[in-house]
């Protein structure tokens, strides 16, 4: 990566100047990769729109990747000059699997994952990479608009020429679909994803989109495993490798019918929601139900284990398992190597207290056994790492991604002074160390780095998120704890209540003349005055 | 101690005429608008009588009824012309801070019942009825006496003519009052004053005595739009409007109008001052809008109700008159209600370029951080002051009369340290304060071989130095005293060896002292510079600009009389900042804290003479900056001294 990258803060895109549709030379090599499923009608047409892009033909290469259609694909008479057709390997299907074997064989600077049922826009493939020309960490999301499709109407060598004369608007004209799409009202809520911060990725589609090569790759491929919500979870990982999501309205495409989770929508929920649940943590409102344990937390919590007794880990360990919020996990950094496979010198000090630790959580999912501490906890998008001393609360862990996701932190830092040492934990967010560490350059301070993206702020710890040894959450705390809040929720809900009809009482009697208050006030007198002449 | 205004509007007339004296009464108005007041009486405007002619036919008693307390401490300098009477009553209306009481004055004879009133809103007033009949002016001096102490003003005794005169000298214990023509000369007496200021219309009386000087000022009926529209446009006012020239304007009573009582967070909502027939009003401040005063003054009342709000959006547009355009603007200013304006017309080119650039160079959204809010605040009061005070009116009219100049105050900067080490970035940052006129006392607590290489700062230090030993021994309080022993300015101000301070921070004091009148002034402590984790804190506060007990000890200004009145600092290793501030108090002194942005102090990992631990600094939403960083106004100040350094150096070459 070139020292001249520039910084975006957050999901901010807007300091990158791009330049206008035809105005300027690109230099990038693209691999438009299509995994295809049957209908060859629908892929003729859409490589006839490739054929007519404003994109030097000689810097596009395309590769389509059958994934096991029946009959087999054909290579059509009209499309792109540099066209291949794949077949995946046998092991696996569905579309993540052929975008992995079609990656697997470009040799393009980005990739541009595309459908096999649009006809997209002259300017298409220029659009996209425009932006990936001012900056190297990009996923840049093309725009869909759901066109009517009667097969057999669209000839390809005619679709080539509306392309190139930007005539396929008025095709469908008035026919395509108006109505806003999820996506767009994203769009719109977030000042065109601009203000998105960490939850930008959600916008992430499989229709139209590119991203660098390296970008693909370090964030792990796609999941073959998801036959649902892969390019969602993708786009989840991409983010959490540091890339800024970029939506692009003039890289229009018309996909030829109906969306799948249009025409199906409560079932096309229904079967992304266990696959995103498990694996994208930052959709928070998938996890609300407690009692699911997820393949990636949201908060990896990591101790170093060495040199500490077993108590002290086990209690740290506990108060974090205890705590409320499920959705974390436990790494215990030290050298369990020694330990797994116990000789005797297990029994003895040093490796006694580590083999009584080992064997109180091997079994428990939510512990991992790591030797050496990890630079990075991908793809949970959280890491606490807390140094031996304070020991989180109950409530920590949840306050603390509260705090990161409000503030949209890249690291937050929670001093603990006790007995003259000031031990320091730390929360990171994955993507701001990892977009720090592609940026830095030479010998540059990382926290530096991630300060200019994403801020770094320090919050009192010991107000905040941990509690010394001694007063450590037992299994006890976690309910004497929610009692104890419940008390002073109903103390100040009693308070409120007394507040507010104060605040009403005054209001009352701020809109009371004060000849009229005199009056009333006289008349009280006078009728008290009269109840004590009666009393006998 | 101020009151909560209460949003029930009092009927003044109701009100008044259960205060009022029954017996035959003069009732006296100043800045009550007309027909506000309904009473049996005729009421007389200050504003608008003629100096020429005192009221005749004393009465039985006198009411002066003042809108506020801004008011009344403009008619002080025009209470001579109230006659005497043995009963006297004094009424604000919207008093929205209690004078101290029981109010004394010299001229306050034989009181026989002494009675205080208030309303059911704001209203407060105070009937005097005395053995003989005196002077009324003499309650009212005492009124405004126990609003506060403060320095007089500069001209030792000025003469005030015509109407509206009492504009230019708010609260001048030692005012006169004289006709246009000054009445005739008495060669073998010395002129009762130094300088007249009259009101005059196009043609102006030929003054008497030459010996005294003439201050001629258009008088206000001049001054509107409707007069400068007609035909025979008058070329007095016409200059005025042309050169721009801030003398011109009827000055700010920094004493009633200031930052005490700033927020500094939690305000809500921005105002917008548009024309509204042909005065100011203030919209969105709840409730009915705020009508400022056709004179284009505003009262501390007035600041009261803006004090919630976030800021004000001027719409320049045809006020009553520019003169009065200008005066509000540079009213509000002066009180640091943040201002914004798109832009200022050229006939308003009076307010200074100082104070219209800060206006025009803002947005409402730097509005919205409550910092940046608060450092334009602090930079549109010290402009303001420095132009629009009535303290500054007269300096500068002092020098154009080339009449002999009252020295400023000056400050001796006390700095008592064992560090040798960190002589030098102390020296450097005294030596950088801008606009005061200050000596250095340097006591080395400790002397010992070590000081002798610290001193390159000291060498070249230009200002009037003196360096003092002290034996380590001795307690830090008692080392200070060494140092008190050699001061020889009005003020001593106590610096802390290794905390930071902006180049204004003197000034800002000294603008502190001047505006409260208060005998011990400080800032608040809200910056922290955590040397072990290299980090800058800003930690709101939660009171700032108000009469408080406590200020931050590296940050104290305190007049040299009150703290040799005291005897000095406590001989004490620590703690001798509280216990000053203490003794300040005991002694019957005021302890004041203005702003805390122009301090930061350096919290070192040991070493301190309090210990907490840093979590002490490290609160939820405040600001933070990575590293050691001064805050956003001593970086503005700096950057700003550093600039007009550049541009002294350009001319001398």
């Amino acid at each position: 990566m070139t020292p001249s990258q520039p910084r975006l803060r957050h999901n901010d895109y807007a300091p990158l100047a791009v330049p206008a549709i035809g105005e300027w030379a690109p230099s990038l090599r693209v691999s438009v990769v299509i995994p295809a499923y049957q209908d060859q009608e629908k892929l003729d047409l859409t490589l006839a729109g490739l054929a007519a892009q404003t994109y030097p033909s000689e810097l596009i290469e395309v590769i389509v990747v059958d994934d096991a259609s029946e009959p087999t694909l054909r290579i059509p008479p009209v499309g792109p000059k540099n066209l291949r057709m794949v077949t995946p390997p046998a092991d696996g299907w569905g579309s993540a699997h052929a975008v992995n074997a079609g990656v697997a064989v470009a040799s393009g600077d980005v990739i541009l994952r595309l459908d096999a049922d649009l006809i997209v826009a002259r300017e298409h493939v220029e659009a996209h990479l425009r932006w990936h020309h001012t900056a190297r960490y990009l996923v840049v999301l093309g725009r869909v608009v759901f066109a009517p499709y009667v097969p057999g109407v669209l000839r390809p060598d005619q679709v080539v020429d509306q392309v190139a004369r930007s005539a396929v608007a008025t095709v469908f004209a008035g026919e395509a679909e108006q109505r806003a799409s999820w996506v767009e009202k994203v769009y719109a809520a977030t000042n065109n994803l601009r203000e998105g911060g960490s939850r930008a990725f959600r916008a992430a589609n499989g229709a139209t989109v590119s991203f660098p090569r390296w970008l693909f790759d370090a964030a792990g491929g796609m999941d073959r495993a998801m036959p649902r919500g892969s390019d969602t979870e993708l786009g989840y990982r991409m983010a959490q490798v540091g890339a800024v999501f970029v939506p692009e309205s003039q890289a229009m495409s018309w996909h030829l019918g109906p969306s799948e989770i249009q025409s199906d929508r409560e079932s096309g929920l229904r079967t992304r929601a266990p696959f995103l649940r498990d694996r994208v943590p930052l959709l928070r409102d998938l996890r609300r139900t407690p009692g699911f344990t997820y393949g990636v937390p949201v908060m990896d919590v990591v101790l170093a284990a060495a040199d500490r007794s077993f108590e002290d880990i086990q209690a740290v360990t506990l108060a974090v398992l205890n705590g409320t919020l499920d959705d974390v996990r436990v790494t215990l950094v030290a050298p369990w190597d020694d330990v797994r496979t116990p000789g005797r010198s297990a029994l003895r000090p040093p490796l006694r207290d580590l083999l009584l630790c080992y064997e109180a959580f091997r079994s428990n999912p939510r512990v991992r056994f790591v030797t050496t501490e990890p630079e990075s906890v991908f793809p949970a998008p959280f890491v606490l790492r807390c140094p031996a001393g304070p020991v989180p609360t109950p409530d920590a862990v949840r306050r603390l991604v509260d705090e990161m996701e409000k503030r949209q932190l890249g690291l937050l830092l929670l001093p603990f002074p006790r007995d003259r040492m000031l031990p320091i934990a730390r929360v990171e967010r994955t993507a701001a160390f990892a977009r720090a560490r592609t940026l830095a350059v030479d010998q540059e301070d990382l926290e530096d780095v991630v300060h200019d993206m994403f801020g770094v702020y320090w919050i009192n710890g010991a107000e905040w998120a941990f509690t010394d040894l001694t007063a450590a959450a037992t299994p006890e705390h976690r309910t004497s704890d929610a009692e104890k809040w419940k008390r002073l929720a109903d103390e100040r809900k009693t308070l409120v209540e007394k507040l507010q009809a104060e605040a009403a009482r005054w209001r009352r009697e701020a809109q009371v003349p004060i000849a009229a208050r005199i009056r009333r006030g006289l008349r009280r007198r006078v009728v008290r005055a009269l109840r004590m002449g009666r009393r006998p | 101690m101020s009151w909560r205004p209460s949003r029930v509007r009092a009927r003044p007339a109701a009100l008044l005429a259960a205060w009022l004296p029954a017996q035959a009464c003069l009732v006296a108005t100043v800045g009550v608008r007309p027909g506000q007041l309904r009473v049996g009486h005729d009421p007389v405007d200050l504003d608008l009588i003629d100096s020429a002619a005192p009221m005749v036919d004393p009465p039985r008693s006198v009411a002066v009824v003042a809108q506020t307390l801004t008011d009344l401490r403009r008619c002080l300098s025009i209470a001579a012309l109230l006659p005497a009477a043995a009963d006297v009553l004094v009424a604000v209306l919207d008093c929205v801070s209690r004078p101290a009481l029981p109010p004394a004055g010299p001229a306050l004879p034989d009181v026989v019942d002494l009675r205080l009133l208030h309303g059911p809103g704001t209203e407060w007033g105070i009937r005097v009825s005395l053995a003989k009949p005196a002077p009324a002016g003499a309650v009212v001096d005492a009124v405004v006496r126990a609003l506060g102490r403060h320095a007089p003003l500069p001209v030792h005794r000025v003469g005030l003519a015509g109407p509206g005169a009492a504009y230019w000298r708010p609260g001048d214990h030692a005012a006169a009052v004289c006709p246009e023509d000054g009445g005739p000369a008495v060669p073998e007496k010395q002129p009762a004053t130094d300088v007249v200021l009259r009101m005059v219309g196009r043609q102006a009386a030929p003054f008497a005595d030459s010996r005294v000087s003439v201050v001629d000022r258009p008088a206000l009926a001049r001054l509107t739009w409707t007069s400068l529209g007609r035909s025979d446009v008058d070329p007095a006012v016409m200059d005025l409007l042309g050169t721009g020239d801030p003398d011109q304007v009827p000055p700010i009573d920094e004493y009633a109008v200031n930052p005490v009582g700033f927020v500094s967070a939690g305000t809500t909502g921005l105002a917008t001052m548009r024309q509204a027939g042909d005065v100011w009003a203030i919209h969105g401040v709840g409730g009915i809008p705020l009508i400022v005063h056709p004179s284009g003054t505003v009262t501390d009342a007035d600041v009261a109700r803006l004090r919630p709000m976030r800021g004000v959006v001027v719409e320049f547009g045809r006020h009553s008159g520019p003169v009065a355009a200008i005066r509000t603007v540079a009213g509000l200013a002066c009180a640091g209600v943040p201002l914004v304006a798109r832009d200022v017309p050229r006939w308003a080119a009076a307010l200074g370029s100082d104070l219209i650039g800060l206006i025009t160079g803002v947005t409402e959204k730097d509005l919205d951080d409550d910092l940046s809010r608060e450092v334009h605040s602090i930079r549109l009061r010290r402009a303001a002051m420095r132009t629009h005070s009535t303290r500054a009116r007269w300096r500068r009219i002092q020098s154009r009369l080339r009449l002999p100049l009252q020295r400023p105050p000056t400050v001796s900067v006390l700095l008592c340290t064992m560090r040798p080490e960190f002589v030098d970035r102390a020296v450097t940052q005294i030596a950088e304060q801008r606009g005061v006129d200050l000596e250095l006392v340097v006591i080395r607590h400790g002397a010992d071989r070590a000081w002798r290489a610290a001193g390159a700062a000291l060498t070249a230090f230009d200002r009037p130095l003196t360096v003092l030993d002290a034996d380590a021994t001795e307690p830090f309080g008692a080392a200070l005293n060494r140092g008190v022993a050699a001061a020889a300015g009005d003020l001593v101000a106590k610096w802390d060896d290794d905390d930071w301070y902006g180049p204004e921070h003197v000034a800002d004091l000294l603008l502190a002292h001047e505006y409260t009148g208060a005998e011990l002034v400080g800032g608040g402590h809200e910056l922290t510079y955590l040397e072990e984790i290299d980090l800058t804190i800003h930690r709101p506060a939660e009171r700032t600009e108000q009469f408080l007990r406590h200020v931050a000890g590296g940050s104290m200004l305190i007049e040299r009389s009150v703290l040799r009145e005291v005897g000095g600092f406590r001989p004490l290793p620590r703690a001798i900042d509280t216990n000053l501030q203490r003794s300040v108090l005991a002694a019957g002194g005021r302890t004041y804290r203005t702003h805390g942005l122009g301090y930061v102090m350096h919290r070192r990992p040991a070493g301190h003479s309090w210990d907490v631990p840093i979590t002490h600094f490290i609160r939820e939403n405040g600001t933070q900056w990575r590293g050691r960083h001064l805050g956003p106004l001593i970086d503005s100040d700096r950057a700003e001294a550093a600039t007009s350094r550049r541009a002294k150096a350009d001319t001398a070459a």
